[in-house]
């Protein structure tokens, strides 16, 4: 009978405490009056969400950077199993409304959990912030998908999923939502520190709006285009009528105009020599008055990795690093020359142009001889010399010596000789030719990879720092919004709008707007001498101007997308020069005795790392679907409809 | 922290309270025990032979004492007509009433069955014959017969239910053990829960014996026992024994059991200019090609040029033949009425094959049993280990990755030093940081971990006045703590240029800002505190009944610290210190359940017999409302040849035992998996999950700082709960010839039910960010049978026996929630619903190979469509595959599911189950005038390997290359001349791309079956006429072999069967020749 008493007892006491015993705290978890209590933890939230912007070029994602190398800026030789081929509809196909919906949730917690220590500017900011993140979502959605929903609550999860499913928005809606947001938080935004470029400023906000409002504008002005005739839904959630592209052309002058009597922004113009100026821009956002918004990295921490796949073979820090990035002569060939301001390929031969193949090892092409290298770029816009790294090029003081092989002179022509692969380079015995190195250290090279496969290395956002090529440590920024850009914007809004008709914006003439914005980008890049006249200010000049100002910036996708352009001028044809990509090798002439020993020519290759190796060198496709990729469809929302050709 | 710390403390001295409060009323009547008469007498086998260590107990008192080494007793008695019991392993029990005589002579006599043997089961012992559940028990000498440091290997091939795979073989790796392939069981040591690891490091010779427990009988330990319970019960010393020390000792050497065979230099060039010019690409002119091939066919090596095609035996020089392995253990156990005690210390060491790899463990176990008065006991159980790995630093996580790649990367034709300079590493840029030279503690820097653990077991156990109920409580305490220190530090590469005498730097990792230094500091504490009460009793001389009711709680709390540097700035200190280049993290979780537990049986004279138990489970893993589960178990036996009327027919002169036994059991599983991580029941933001660099109040500054970012967590998922695991079992026992021939077979099913799955009707639009939350869902099985047969006797001097076990295990899928398919070939593709698992649209599924193309023209007619492209991609000798459905194409509609289990990805080796599906062992042995021989032998059969890679693909330049597949390969009469005739090979001919015979098929996949001798063991122990000379009772030389040999169906591969990896690069398992020594004071 004890006994008895004394079990209950026991499983009694044992009861009351096991609840307690069993609940265990998350260490890793803050609630979210923690969450929201001051704005160091705030500004922690936010971290994350602007970790989770989309941005197509991204130095921290690894690969994501190779994205330079899908379309006609360059080629990658390293990872081209993931390169060679041509993309799909599938590509930037992006739907990211988990993101949209924690910013969503960040709203709420901002009106609902703020903690008192959190001051009143500081809460108007986070908010304005807030929605800045969520148009910045929106404009890469729209840009991408066409139009999407519009969704400003926080979905609760629900019974019955099907309450929460909602129809596309028009493609124009979108847009104006953006603008209309834009334009209600940049007071807000304005709060901001002066010089801030890695968090939404009213800066930031103008040129996105800026950004914005020139695509809309494009699109509309653009919708009686062959190409665009198929890609309008009658719902309007592709498409944008012609009639509202003046209406966006001017919100773009006026995010302009807006952000330029700001006058906190202005052009980097800080070095002498035009090439490094022009690269100067992409090293640092301290006292570079040209960045609006950038994202930032320290190379511990924060890493970005740019540098160490981007680096020249010679600086490369690992092994299987470096060389990653290989800008194609297609890009080379439209830097124009400075003194005729015309945009003439290069061209290596002294009668007609030719097309060769990596693997040739006898010619009798009719090839220039130069006495250097880098004579064949002579008297080209420097912002070739800024952005690429040409034979006969320095890089941190160090030249680079690229060559892809001895051309032998024989009696009719020349024999090629290249080293069988980098590795072998300085062997003595299959490294040299008669004492002569056949293959210099940045290659060219067909085979090896991790050295450049187009005679050329890219040197924008490549860190001038040494030390810096080492994993992840470039400090570098990735510019998302530069002044330059917003000039380039605005000009190409003035020039539509006059060739709309609409002769004056705010009393100025939009042909002045238009040819002085472009002016400002021509003469920091070339000096007065390049500036252009109104009779040269053409839609060629600009489709040219916005290619190299803004080469590998992640414009020229969206740009030939916008004009409705990109499946004539990436149409998947052998005959297509522009989108079959090309390469331009040095050889080093080997003649002892004769007068051209030592001195150089060029062959220009096509790229066969493009395609497989039943179909090597294939031209760049972009089709018709691949303007506005593929839309997801799920059970989820039967509301939604599939984009044009999908 | 603190909080925990707290709570921890409460519940211990809670406990305590407890314990001490049921005990304090019973001590009161306490009473006190006087011995009154003492006997002497000595106890002797048929042969006159003195018994030592044999158990005498004065029947109705627990105390008792035990044999020495001359089979002399001494004890006290309580009056002059006690009755003594004589027990002895092995031989029949013996009750003898004493006598006026002081001195008794007590002969026993061998008893061949096992039927009184005592078993380790859940919370308790019960006799063999008593037993319901299917539960197999290995004792101390099975199992310390290995060379294998860890206790997995040591149990593999010798349990019936046990199946096993080892899949690497670098020290101190284990095998994958489970039980009737239903995953990781739960391992209980000495009645603790501990961790597989915990159970690999114990010293073998510690064992005393290992229950296995299969069905529904391991229900009663709950929690995490879904996949069946080991039990480990390390050994004691035994009352009234004098001290025994014993030491053994052995040293042995190690070598890879398979690895395939490497090309050598000129192979190597041979293999890939034949692949260049089969693929038309070779870069170079043909005689070029050919003059390059001759060079590195001679070896020529000049060194006045520089030229040097002598190439290089990677293996031969990096990978030892003859690796150290060595083991001394030294223990010492005896006790006195109120005392006994075994304390063992053991140590292990082994090198790995690779120069610098070292894994070494101590042990200590320390169990003390304490009787104060014949009702109370005390019982205090402390084992302790340092385990060490030490090794270079390479890159990667896991040091012998790299090693193991670098191998198999490393092209012959390379040579580790510049110029054959020793003091220059040489640059060997096309396989990355590769150079095997530079593997080793000098150059790479050092990596060493250090495993502390110490498990202390505190037991006390009271007899309650009322007949046969005691009182019984554990608190045990396990801490375990890790120093994890690794320096990788930076070398310097070189390149030799003949023309200017240079070595040339050109790589320096260094400077490239790959040197690492890491400190990684864990500590983990577990608690387990258990409170019962226990009765036993038999009532009218035949009801025999016995309970427990009892109390568990645990709590598991790990800490985490882990500092990096990178890259190092001072390479010459190795003490972490503030530096720029840290980076810190931390992690701590604390984890607890608690459980009621109750148990019933009831045997009628052990004929009939009834098992009844039940636990009520509480986890941490589920919030509040859905925490607690119940889940009962019920199992019987009838034992036939107890019944008189089978004892009355003749069957019964035979077949001496039958016993039948049928098992229901069901118990919880928090184990959930990957769709409810920790805490998804709770909301809130996760701490550092993404970062920014930019300033943290924008208003006031631009400068900008690395902001660690907090994530809002997914909607908390209140929903699931526990999963419902069943196990049914029928069984039946069997004792032959006076039980010479034991034998026991099992059928076997488990249901797993409410396994996670995310319901795929309930679709949230995407616009919402929100997907469908887990559910309690699907379900699988585990099915199958296993057993074991056993024969024991004795021929005059020759003790001999043979045993056989088998496991045929196979796990099948349930039902999948919501499955959906187009049409009813794609469901037969895809779906998983009540399938085997691992066979629908797996790798298993393949082409079936019914040829090889012998010519062009063979090609060229060939009517089916084999490649897609009209077969002109196809070469002589590629792979003719049946065109199942018969449409004239061969595409996927043409894969069958042709493989079972298949092969491990190194990335996924959790998914599924990827051990054998029958699994099979034989023992042998015998002893005959102090000669000693016992054979271990494993098989593992029905499972598929899947080689891919170099395994398929043949050589190619960015690596080495296997023989098999580069050499023996259809290839042309003139290598260089695309236009000669083809010579058959063994293999398709090389080339690249992706031609269709490397898709999946049966060509290259194949069933992998294997039977290894695992072990072999000779001993000679000398005469104890010679060696109680110099005062030792036993004396024993051995010689000891594992993995001996193997046969096995991978044929050229040449690569061990049990191997994970799908290109071989793994390091295979290890045979072993050990020579030792054994000696007993």
């Amino acid at each position: 009978m004890k006994n008895k008493i004394y079990i209950i007892l026991m499983l009694g006491l044992a009861l009351s405490s096991c609840n307690d015993w069993l609940t265990q705290q998350d260490t890793t978890v803050l609630s979210a009056s923690q969450a929201y209590s001051s704005a160091s933890s705030i500004s922690s939230v936010c971290a994350n969400l602007y970790s989770r912007l989309r941005y197509e070029q991204d130095f921290s994602k690894d690969g994501d950077s190779y994205d330079m190398t899908s379309w006609d800026e360059a080629s990658n030789n390293s990872d081209y199993w993931a390169f060679s081929n041509n993309k799909n509809q599938d590509y930037r196909s992006y739907y990211d409304y988990s993101l949209i919906r924690d910013i969503n949730q960040h709203i709420y917690c901002l009106n609902n959990y703020v903690g008192t220590d959190v001051t009143t500017v500081n809460k108007k900011y986070f908010l304005a912030e807030a929605r800045y993140m969520r148009a910045y979502v929106y404009f890469t959605l729209v840009t991408r998908m066409g139009g999407v929903p519009i969704i400003e609550d926080v979905s609760q999860y629900v019974q019955n999923p099907l309450e929460l499913a909602k129809p596309r928005n028009k493609e124009s809606e979108v847009y104006d939502y953006i603008a209309n947001e834009l334009d209600s938080i940049k007071t807000d935004l304005g709060l901001a520190s002066s010089k801030l470029t890695t968090r939404a400023t009213k800066g930031s906000a103008l040129a996105l709006k800026c950004r914005a409002m020139l695509y809309a504008g494009t699109l509309a002005y653009n919708s009686d285009k062959s190409a665009a005739k198929g890609l309008i839904l009658p719902s309007g959630a592709t498409g944008i009528d012609k009639n509202k592209a003046n209406e966006y052309l001017q919100k773009c002058l006026d995010a302009y105009s807006e952000l330029q009597a700001m006058n906190v922004y202005s052009l980097y113009q800080k070095n002498s020599n035009l090439a490094s100026n022009y690269a100067l821009i992409f090293q640092s956002e301290i006292n570079n008055p040209e960045i609006i918004f950038c994202k930032s990295y320290d190379g511990k921490n924060m890493l970005n990795a740019f540098t160490t796949r981007a680096i020249c073979r010679t600086l490369h820090s690992a092994l299987k690093t470096g060389a990653q990035i290989n800008p194609v002569l297609n890009l080379a060939n439209s830097y124009e020359v400075v003194a005729t301001h015309s945009i003439v390929p290069i061209v290596p031969y002294s009668d007609v142009d030719h097309i060769e193949s990596m693997g040739t090892t006898t010619s009798t092409y009719n090839y220039i001889i130069y006495d250097n290298p880098i004579d064949i770029f002579a008297g080209r816009d420097p912002r070739l010399q800024g952005t690429i790294i040409t034979p006969g090029a320095n890089f941190r003081g160090v030249s680079l010596n690229f060559q892809a092989g001895l051309a032998i002179k024989t009696t009719t022509g020349y024999t090629f000789k290249t080293a069988p692969a980098m590795e072998n380079i300085s062997d003595p015995v299959i490294g040299y030719y008669n004492g002569v190195q056949i293959t210099g250290d940045e290659g060219p090279h067909q085979i090896s990879t991790y050295v450049s496969h187009t005679g050329f290395l890219l040197r924008k956002y490549v860190d001038t720092n040494s030390g810096s090529e080492a994993s992840g440590a470039s400090t570098v920024p990735y510019i998302v919004f530069r002044y330059g850009e917003v000039l380039l914007n605005a000009s190409e809004a003035a020039f539509y709008l006059n060739q709309n008709g609409v002769s004056t914006y705010n009393s100025q003439s939009t042909q002045t707007i238009a040819l002085n914005c472009f002016n400002q980008i021509r003469s920091r890049a070339g000096g007065s001498t390049f500036n252009i006249n109104t009779s040269e200010l053409t839609f060629e000049r600009i489709m040219n101007e916005r290619k190299v100002e803004l080469a590998f910036e992640d414009h020229r996708y969206n740009d030939l997308k916008r004009w409705r352009i990109a499946n004539d001028v990436w149409a998947y044809d052998r005959t297509n020069q522009n989108a079959i990509m090309y390469g331009l090798w040095p050889y080093r002439i080997y003649a002892p005795g004769d007068p051209t020993d030592g001195k150089w020519i060029y062959r220009k290759v096509i790229i066969e790392h493009r395609g497989s190796s039943s179909d090597k060198g294939q031209p760049i496709n972009f089709d018709l679907k691949m303007y506005y990729a593929t839309y997801p469809m799920t059970k989820g929302n039967p509301y939604i409809e599939k984009n044009p050709n999908q | 922290m603190n909080k925990t710390q707290k709570k921890i403390k409460d519940m211990f001295f809670r406990f305590l309270f407890l314990f001490v409060l049921i005990q304090l009323p019973v001590w009161a009547f306490a009473d006190k025990f006087v011995n009154t008469q003492e006997i002497k007498g000595k106890v002797v086998d048929i042969k006159g032979e003195p018994l030592i260590g044999v158990n005498i107990i004065e029947k109705g008192i627990k105390t008792g004492t035990i044999t020495d080494a001359s089979g002399q007793f001494t004890i006290k008695v309580s009056n002059s007509r006690s009755i003594l019991v004589f027990s002895y392993v092995g031989y029949l029990k013996q009750e003898i009433q004493i006598t006026t005589e002081n001195s008794l002579k007590v002969v026993l006599i061998e008893n061949s069955s096992d039927l009184d043997e005592v078993v380790v089961v859940g919370y308790g012992t019960k006799r063999k014959g008593g037993i319901t559940a299917a539960v197999t028990t290995i004792g101390s000498q099975d199992i310390s017969r290995t060379t294998s440091t860890t206790t997995a290997g040591a149990l593999v091939g010798k349990v019936a239910g046990i199946t096993s795979r080892q899949k690497s073989g670098t020290p101190g790796s284990a095998s994958t053990l489970q039980i009737r392939n239903m995953g990781t069981p739960l391992y209980v040591i000495d009645g603790i829960i501990q961790n597989e690891s915990f159970f690999n490091s114990i010293d073998i010779n510690d064992i005393d014996n290992i229950s296995v427990l299969k069905d529904g009988s391991a229900a009663i330990y709950g929690v995490k026992a879904a996949n069946g319970v080991v039990l480990v019960t390390t050994k004691t010393g035994k009352p009234n024994q004098k001290p025994q020390v014993n030491i053994n000792a052995y040293t042995g050497w190690q070598q890879w059991t398979k690895y395939p065979t490497l090309l050598n230099a000129y192979q190597w060039q041979y293999a890939n200019y034949m692949k260049d010019v089969n693929n038309g690409t070779l870069g170079v002119t043909t005689d070029y090609a050919k003059a390059e091939l001759a060079k590195w066919q001679t070896g020529l090596y000049d060194p006045t040029t520089g030229q040097d095609y002598r190439g290089y035996d990677w293996k031969k020089s990096y990978v030892s033949d003859a690796a150290p392995q060595s083991y001394l253990n030294a223990s010492i156990s005896g006790g006195s009425d109120k005392v006994t005690y075994y304390v063992s210390l053991s140590h292990v060491d082994q090198d790995a094959v690779f120069k610098d790899f070292n894994y070494n463990r101590t042990n200590l176990q320390s169990n003390v049993e304490i009787r104060p008065t014949d009702k109370l006991k005390i019982g205090i159980q402390i084992s302790g280990k340092i385990d060490n790995t030490s090794n270079p630093g390479l890159p990667g996580n896991d040091d012998y990755t790299l090693i193991k790649t670098s191998l198999f990367g490393l092209q012959p034709i390379y040579r580790p030093y510049a110029n054959d300079n020793p003091l220059y590493l040489n640059y060997i840029v096309a396989s990355d940081a590769r150079n095997m030279a530079a593997f080793t503690k000098q150059y790479a820097g050092t990596y060493t971990q250090t495993w502390r653990t110490s498990q202390n077991n505190f037991n006390l156990e009271y007899q309650l006045p009322l007949k046969g109920l005691s009182a019984k409580g554990t608190f045990s305490y396990y801490y375990a703590d890790n120093n994890m220190n690794n320096n990788e530090k930076g070398w310097q590469e070189f390149s030799y240029n003949k023309t200017t005498n240079a070595y040339s730097l050109m790589y320096d990792k260094q400077a490239s800002g790959a040197t690492y230094m890491v400190r990684t500091r864990d500590n983990v504490q577990n608690i387990t505190g258990q409170a019962s009460l226990n009765y036993d009793n038999t009532f009218a001389k035949d009801h025999h009944v016995s309970a427990v009711a009892g109390f568990e709680c645990y709590q598991q709390q790990l800490n985490h610290l882990n500092i990096t540097q990178n890259p190092v700035t001072n390479p010459f200190i190795d003490l972490m210190s503030t530096d720029k280049n840290n980076t810190a993290s931390e992690t701590s979780q604390t984890y607890s359940t608690a459980s009621f537990i109750f148990r019933t049986s009831y045997d009628y004279k052990q004929k009939y017999i009834i098992d009844i138990a039940g636990r009520y489970d509480g986890s941490w893993k589920f919030p509040a409302a859905n925490r607690w589960g119940f889940f009962p178990s019920v199992s019987g036996a009838w034992r036939i040849s107890e019944e008189n009327f089978y004892k009355n027919a003749t069957i019964s002169s035979w077949l001496t035992n039958i016993k039948l036994r049928v098992s229901y059991g069901q118990m919880g599983d928090d184990n959930i998996g990957g769709l409810y991580p920790d805490f998804a029941y709770q909301g809130g933001y996760n701490y550092n999950v993404g970062s920014s660099y930019m300033p943290t109040d924008p208003t006031t500054s631009s400068t900008n700082g690395t902001v660690i970012g907090s994530a809002l967590k997914a909607i908390p998922n209140t929903g699931l709960t526990w999963m419902t695991t069943s196990i049914m079992d029928f069984g039946v026992d069997l004792g032959l010839f006076d039980n010479k021939l034991t034998a026991e077979f099992d059928v076997f099913k488990r249901e797993r039910n409410g396994i996670a799955a995310i319901p795929n009707d309930v679709v949230f639009p995407l616009e919402s960010g929100l997907t469908a939350l887990a559910q309690n869902l699907n379900s699988d099985s585990n099915e199958g049978i296993d057993g074991f047969i056993k024969w024991n006797d004795k021929i005059g001097n020759f003790k001999y026996f043979v045993g056989a076990n088998a496991t045929l295990a196979r796990q099948m899928n349930g039902n999948r929630y919501g499955e959906l398919f187009y049409n009813a070939l794609d469901k037969y593709y895809y779906s998983q619903n009540n399938r085997w698992a691992n066979v629908s649209n797996g790798q298993v599924w393949m082409w079936q190979t019914i040829g090889v193309f012998q010519n062009q023209s063979q090609i060229d007619t060939y009517p089916i469509n084999e490649d897609g492209k009209n077969n002109t991609t196809l070469v002589p000798g590629d792979l003719i595959f049946k065109d199942v459905n018969g449409d004239g194409i061969i595409n996927n509609s043409d894969k069958r599911p042709l493989g079972y289990s298949s092969v491990d990805w190194p990335w996924d080796s959790s998914q599924g189950n990827k051990n054998p599906i029958l699994s099979v062992g034989f023992n042998f042995g015998f002893e005959w005038k102090g000669i000693d021989l016992s054979a271990d032998f494993a098989g593992g059969f029905i499972n598929t390997f899947v080689p891919d890679w170099y395994m398929k693909w043949g050589t190619s330049r960015s690596v080495s290359g296997y023989v098999y597949n580069s050499i023996d390969v259809w290839h042309h009469q003139d290598i260089f001349d695309p236009t000669s005739p083809w010579v058959p090979g063994a293999f398709p001919a090389l080339r690249d791309g992706d031609p269709s015979y490397r898709n999946e098929n049966d060509f290259y996949t194949k069933t992998a079956n294997y039977l290894r001798l695992r072990n072999l063991l000779i001993g000679y122990t000398l005469p104890k006429t010679w060696t109680k000379k110099v005062s030792i009772q036993k004396a024993r030389f051995y010689f000891q072999g594992t993995n001996l040999f193997c046969w096995d169906t991978l044929g050229a591969y040449g690569i061990d069967p049990e191997t994970s990896t799908v290109n071989g690069t793994d390091y295979p398992q290890s045979r072993v020749l050990t020579v030792g020594l054994s000696l007993t004071f």
